[in-house]
């Protein structure tokens, strides 16, 4: 009996793994379609969320906002110098 | 062998258990925040998400998935400068909350009645933490004016860029 039973969980255990991998394949390829902004709003949003601060202490919430990515502006292209030539 | 699995099996059980647990109870942490906070918070994540897609639509640009257009450049641009005046606004506001929660603390100390003291209206450092506060509290309802002005224009800008077609 207690060999049939170890037996059962084992391959209780070989299918469970199964599909645990089949799911990570299929939970991985949803996240690869989700579109890049939506991945990253929502990495950040988990970070913040996740953040061990006091919310209500202005001081604190300004010294966490500046931890929140920069954003610099696109400089323009430069220049092409045979568009300028003849001016 | 088969015990070796039963056993990998079962630890993998109980960590994805605990993992679980985990993100219950600090969702549920998460959520419970009121007033203030909650409002400090939620102003927090309005200008991340915003910033972030800003972010993303340069990296995009820049890495060439973006058409790589004046009209394109400017969008981006006009999104990313939002958010960091967004940015500065909220932080002018905090500080402009903090002014006023510190004026309204030295009132409560400058207004406590003395024993024998000539009450108030006539105790004139109450007098003054009462200005004070009256000018710390309009210059906070300013700043959070200013904020809502500038947090109200995110959402379009952040919805044009998420908008551009990528490079085909």
């Amino acid at each position: 009996m207690l060999p049939f039973f170890i037996t059962a969980l084992g391959i209780l255990s070989d299918y469970l793994k199964a599909a645990h991998n089949k799911t990570a394949n299929t939970v991985g390829n949803d996240i690869a379609a989700v579109d890049q902004f939506t991945l990253a709003i929502l990495q950040e949003n988990a970070r913040i969320k996740g953040a061990v601060i006091d919310w209500a202490d202005p001081a604190a919430v300004q010294a966490f906002v500046a931890t929140l990515p920069a954003f610099t502006p696109i400089p323009e292209p430069a220049q092409d110098l045979n568009q300028t030539k003849g001016k | 062998m088969k015990k070796d699995r039963l056993l990998i099996s079962g630890t993998i059980f109980l960590l994805i258990a605990c993992v679980g647990f985990a993100f219950i109870f600090g969702g549920c942490a998460a959520s419970n925040l009121t007033g203030a906070a909650k409002v400090h918070q939620t102003v927090t994540l309005v200008l991340a998400d915003e910033c972030t897609a800003a972010i993303q639509a340069k990296a995009a640009y820049e890495a060439g998935t973006l058409p790589q257009t004046d009209a394109v450049r400017y969008t981006i641009n006009d999104a990313g400068a939002a958010c960091e005046q967004a940015k500065i606004a909220f932080t002018t506001a905090l500080t402009a909350e903090l002014a006023y929660r510190n004026a309204e603390a030295l009132q409560v100390n400058a207004c406590i009645p003395q024993a024998g003291a000539v009450p108030p209206p006539a105790n004139p450092q109450c007098e003054a933490a009462g200005r004070n506060t009256a000018a710390a509290k309009v210059a906070s309802d300013n700043a959070n004016a200013a904020l809502s002005t500038k947090l109200a224009s995110l959402p379009a800008k952040a919805a044009a860029v998420k908008a551009i077609s990528p490079q085909k």
